[in-house]
């Protein structure tokens, strides 16, 4: 598969992840160029793998954590250089219980945002979220149940599906 | 209340937010195209073949040339010991005693430095081999606020030892390494924050995070939970709650492995905390009471510094080796971690990590082959 034709069929659903991700428009068109621009460099790499878009989306979560680190020039959220909408209430459909869950979603930090849309927007296992996010599992259930208690939401014992059983850590 | 179901619709109506694809992919199109060519033959990372599927579309960003790489070499007596020379746990009990002993931790700051090794394999085919990715991680903290600044720094690349350096120079000699996916070895989670991109031989800078993702005033992190400088004073001195709550984030079934390899893995970052002296003592109580845990008598750890070695082997069923086409071979394995402690102040000096038996046909492995490790300084 070449970088075009990944781009062609997979572009989509990773705009559609990015603005979840992020949860604002400008933010999720920065985070996929850059991560478009720096797998297009690395295509003999990527390409040959047998999901390249597993890889890509990890990037795509590496760029959106690293963001703020490397982007100095960033508008402060709040300061009115932007328009920011995740804080615009969704009118049309009048939910304002569901915009109160986003605008506190917005207020995480991000790798708790970013676990939380791994595993309810993406549907990934414990052990995929950790390889996605670069972390154990465990900090993943750690970052999961601070999210959840913080956004108050009730949880029903419900058993992710786990990995495979690999030897202990490397040590990071 | 809300449901986990409220989070996932939410969510959902984010994807309004999404960019034109055709949008995106134009601008790509446009920041990517090739300004002038670069000097791909001084990168390391791009085999000839490599560059020519890269540049068919997108010219491939050179890694800047770094100094030729220097060997990590393994300090004489540091080279560890399959076995052991007896049971651990007088080992651990003396720890506790002397643990119990010690003056409380002062002062208004709490500083920690660790630097950490990680062995990956680079190169294709025979001329595979090793090298150790370093990075320094610093911690200060308030003892009064909890305020944390950090500071995180490669430290540059070295070959893993001196018979690597035969296949590096057929490899053609480079000072930069892509990290990724091809490289890793033995874990699900080997990605590192370096993970996307070249690693060098050049050391990277010094760069500030003042406390991450955690909830400010709340530095310590043990199994799932964050602590506060009081909360983390307040601990229980009880060895069966420590256990406990160190195991707060153990899940089996997401591959946290064995129990006791897990408690012998997570507890030296605690003994590496501001503890109280009595439950630094009762942590090391709670070690003396895992099975497998051996005495190593006095070593010399991988940063040449003296101190009592204890060891545990954890045989695994399947380790993990991403092979050169990027697959992952799941074959048994046995691995030892250990752990050196300095007896008189019982603070933990580092943790290594060695196949005893590595996974069948590796052979940049070697029987007793160390492939990551954490030195802890003040």
């Amino acid at each position: 598969m070449t970088f075009e034709e990944f781009a062609v069929a997979r572009l989509p659903g990773l705009v559609r992840f990015a603005a979840v991700l992020t949860g604002e428009r400008a933010l999720a068109d920065d985070v996929v160029q850059e991560t478009l621009i720096r797998a297009s460099a690395r295509w003999d790499k990527i390409g040959g793998l047998d999901r390249p878009e597993q890889y890509v989306r990890k990037m795509v979560v590496n760029e959106f954590l690293s963001w703020r680190r490397r982007s100095w020039r960033q508008v402060p959220a709040g300061s009115g250089g932007d328009v920011d909408d995740r804080r615009s209430p969704d009118h049309a459909t009048g939910h304002a219980e569901r915009d109160a869950l986003l605008t506190e979603i917005a207020k995480l930090p991000r790798r708790q945002r970013a676990v939380l849309v791994l595993r309810y927007y993406e549907g990934l296992s414990d052990a995929e979220i950790a390889e996605a996010v670069g972390c154990k599992p465990g900090t993943v259930r750690g970052y999961a149940s601070r999210a959840l208690a913080a956004l108050r939401v009730e949880l029903r014992p419900e058993p992710h599906e786990g990995g495979n059983l690999t030897i202990g850590e490397v040590i990071r | 209340m809300r449901t986990e179901n409220d989070v996932r619709d939410a969510l959902t109506t984010l994807e309004r937010h999404a960019p034109d694809p055709d949008a995106v992919l134009r601008a790509v199109r446009e920041r990517s195209a090739p300004r002038r060519r670069t000097r791909w033959w001084a990168s390391g990372l791009a085999t000839a073949g490599a560059v020519g599927a890269a540049a068919a579309v997108f010219v491939a960003t050179a890694a800047p040339a770094g100094p030729a790489p220097g060997v990590f070499r393994m300090p004489d007596g540091a080279a560890g010991s399959a076995t052991g020379t007896g049971p651990g746990r007088n080992v651990l009990l003396t720890a506790a005693t002397t643990a119990a002993h010690a003056s409380p931790v002062s002062g208004k700051y709490w500083r920690t430095s660790t630097v950490t090794g990680n062995f990956r394999r680079v190169g294709s085919g025979d001329d595979t081999y090793l090298i150790v990715q370093r990075t320094r991680d610093e911690m200060r903290t308030s003892r009064s606020t909890g305020q944390m600044t950090g500071y995180h720094q490669s430290l540059g690349t070295q070959l893993g030892s001196a018979r690597d350096r035969a296949a590096w120079r057929h490899d053609g000699s480079p000072t930069s390494w892509e990290i990724g996916l091809a490289t890793e070895i033995s874990s699900p989670d080997g990605y590192f924050d370096e993970a996307d991109g070249p690693v060098g031989t050049t050391p990277g800078k010094r760069t500030a995070d003042f406390g991450g993702d955690s909830t400010p005033g709340k530095p310590y992190m043990i199994g799932a939970r964050e602590l506060s400088p009081e909360q983390l004073r307040d601990l229980p001195a009880d060895p069966a709650q420590l256990r406990k709550l160190i195991l707060s984030a153990y899940d089996a079934k997401a591959g946290d492995g064995p129990v006791d390899a897990y408690l012998f893995s997570h507890t030296p970052d605690v003994l590496a905390m501001p503890v109280p002296p009595a439950v630094r003592s009762a942590l090391y109580k709670m070690l003396a009471d895992l099975d497998g845990v051996h005495a190593q008598g006095r070593v010399t750890d991988v940063a040449g510094r003296k101190g009592l070695a204890i060891s545990l082997n954890t045989h695994y069923q399947q380790c993990a080796d991403r092979g050169a086409d990027q697959t992952s071979t799941l074959r048994p394995c046995t691995v030892q971690q250990r752990l050196v402690i300095d007896p008189e102040t019982t603070r933990p000096l580092s943790r290594e990590l060695r196949y005893v038996d590595p996974p069948a046909g590796e052979p940049w492995h070697s029987p007793g082959g160390l492939f990551s490790y954490a030195i802890y300084q003040d």
